[in-house]
């Protein structure tokens, strides 16, 4: 797991902080840590690392026993991705030696393990290995299990407090799993002492793994309509990127791509070279894709075009609202005028935070940019750039059909990274991460497609003054109905 | 800090800035994705833990992840320590 982010954070118990990490062995294996701070004297704190079975899950205040997980790699031959996905779930990885040919499949077998700690000593007392596709998310360890009352699993895929987890597990609906193979039996939760549990987001439902004699307990919410997986693009794929992906960007790297989505070098970058990435452009919309630019067409035009196709009722920008167009003030009161839904792109952020006066431009092409972004700042004012920075970087839109869309510019996982044509599915899917969303509604790569990954659909609404190539303005017009969804991808 | 001992005048008795990381532990990306745990902020009595984490992107640049402690004991003399942890 060498390009992971290996630690976990702070778990506070009997006077010490403890956390994790790993340390890569090889290309692919991985040996894990517990680290102990003991604080007992707070000017001289005191750091302990011992072996570890896995990543540090929780530990039960009440038993003072810690719940580790590892990780076993697995793989095997399968026909295509769909099928990979199919037998191991959504966090698989494919590769195959050519699109469409049979390839290896990757996925994580995970194992709970029980553990006391004594005399700087790890012991593990029982082990419990997770189905297959099964991967805790959010995990949280309670020391009682306090008589769960009916409700429904959150679908925030943040860390869940303990009163969610409770709440989350309806007792009438607990199943053992531990006890049958095949159908799981019912089984009531009785209130208990060290059960450890987490609250997997909404796709997976809520577990319960009881600390003191690890066995499990779940839930699945309701199954929502699956579609049939598929992997299709409407747009030229090229060469897949193979590899892990980069992980999200640091505070100062995220000012270095916030600068260079401005099209300037950062003031504290002193490298020349190329930009960062390629300047977008302003606006990534649908239903109408708005993008107003250094295209001879701009937003009004696009909006005009659709219409006149179209008899659209909501406007959807995904970002990257205004710049580096030539009439960001029209396209700002354009989107006003149509009450449109829209999210915060990097462009947008880096406009509210970043002082372009720190900037000395360094050729004729920055100067020209930084003069166009000085004119920005002019026609818009200090209130419409406020509010820019203060835009919501995702959405969600409830549809007829039951379906969630989410609205976002780069990812669900990362907003300044942006799903793209060079992603391979699992890359795909990491950035996805634990949304539950059914639709993706991006724009961040520019490059209009419309891919199934697992159940998730993700449409990237193309670009209307940076579409790849120029000399053309992609948009998307998306029809929903109680029966599902149709997308449609144009251009001008 | 605010003291509540009269909850109905709690008063300001001490100001510290903590720099959190923006790191949220979420265990990075891909398949092989550590399961995020634990919190970057945790208290024991009047000591915190603070995180500060900055994620890498290959193996010749790992993440890193430091913990500092801070003793809240004496407001008036709030004192941070760094505990030399670098995961």
């Amino acid at each position: 797991m060498p390009g992971s982010f290996g630690q976990t954070a702070l778990v506070a118990h009997e006077g010490r902080f403890y956390a994790s990490h790993f340390v890569p062995v090889g290309e692919t294996r991985a040996r894990f840590f517990l680290d102990a701070v003991d604080v007992s004297d707070p000017a001289a704190p005191r750091v302990t690392s011992v072996s570890a079975p896995g990543s540090l899950l929780g530990i039960d205040d009440a038993s003072g026993k810690f719940l580790f997980l590892s990780y076993a790699r697995q793989s095997e031959s399968v026909s295509d991705r769909a099928e990979c996905a199919k037998r191991h779930g959504s966090r698989t990885h494919f590769d195959a030696s050519s699109e469409g040919s049979e390839g290896t499949c990757t996925w994580l077998r995970y194992t709970l393990h029980l553990a006391h700690l004594e005399a700087d000593k790890l012991s593990v007392e029982a082990k419990l290995a997770l189905n297959d596709g099964e991967r805790p998310d959010g995990v949280v360890v309670v020391s009682t299990w306090s008589h769960p009352t009916s409700g429904q699993v959150d679908g925030n895929d943040q860390l869940p407090s303990q009163s969610r987890c409770s709440e989350g597990l309806p007792r009438e609906n607990a199943h053992d799993l531990s006890a049958a193979k095949g159908r799981p039996r019912r089984r009531t939760i009785e209130a208990a002492a060290a059960r450890a549990c987490w609250c997997a987001p909404a796709r997976t439902g809520v577990d319960v793994i009881d600390a003191g004699n690890p066995r499990r307990s779940s839930f699945s919410r309701q199954a929502r309509p699956r579609r049939p997986t598929t992997w299709r693009s409407t747009a030229t794929k090229g060469s897949r990127r193979r590899g892990w992906l980069k992980s999200p960007a640091s505070p100062s790297s995220l000012r270095r791509i916030q600068w260079s989505s401005l099209g300037l070098r950062s003031p504290h970058t002193e490298s020349s070279g190329a930009w960062h990435r390629a300047v977008p452009d302003d606006a990534a919309c649908a239903f109408c894709v708005l993008r107003t630019s250094t295209a001879t067409l701009t937003s009004s035009d696009v909006i005009e075009a659709s219409q006149a196709q179209f008899s659209w009722d909501k406007l959807i920008c995904c970002g990257d609202l205004l710049f580096p167009g030539p009439k960001p003030l029209e396209t700002w009161k354009l989107l006003i005028e149509h009450q449109a839904l829209v999210t915060q792109g990097l462009v947008d952020r880096a406009i509210a935070e970043l002082e372009p006066e720190r900037i000395k431009p360094k050729d004729a092409a920055e100067e020209a940019r930084l003069s166009q972004l000085f004119d920005l700042h002019e026609q818009l004012g200090e209130l419409i750039v406020m509010r820019l920075g203060k835009l919501p970087v995702t959405a969600r839109l409830p549809l007829e059909n039951g379906d969630e869309m989410l609205i976002v510019h780069g990812s669900p996982m990362d907003p300044t990274e942006s799903f793209s044509p060079e992603l391979s599915e699992d890359e795909m899917n990491a950035l996805i991460g634990d949304d539950p969303a059914d639709i993706i509604l991006c724009g961040g790569s520019h490059v209009a497609f419309d891919w199934a990954v697992g159940d998730t659909r993700i449409v990237n609404v193309g670009s209307v003054g940076e579409a790849p190539g120029g000399g053309y303005s992609a948009y998307t017009v998306i029809e929903t109905t109680p029966l599902g969804i149709s997308v449609e991808q144009l251009t001008i | 800090m605010l003291d509540l001992s009269d909850a109905s005048a709690p008063k300001l008795v001490a100001q510290e800035t903590l720099s959190l990381s923006e790191t949220d532990f979420r265990g990075g990306y891909g398949l092989d994705a550590v399961v995020p745990s634990g919190a970057r902020v945790a208290q024991l009595g009047s000591t915190l833990g603070v995180v500060q984490a900055t994620r890498g992107t290959v193996a010749t640049d790992p993440s890193r992840m430091q913990l500092e402690v801070v003793d809240l004991s004496a407001p008036e003399n709030i004192r941070k320590q760094n505990a030399g942890y670098a995961g």
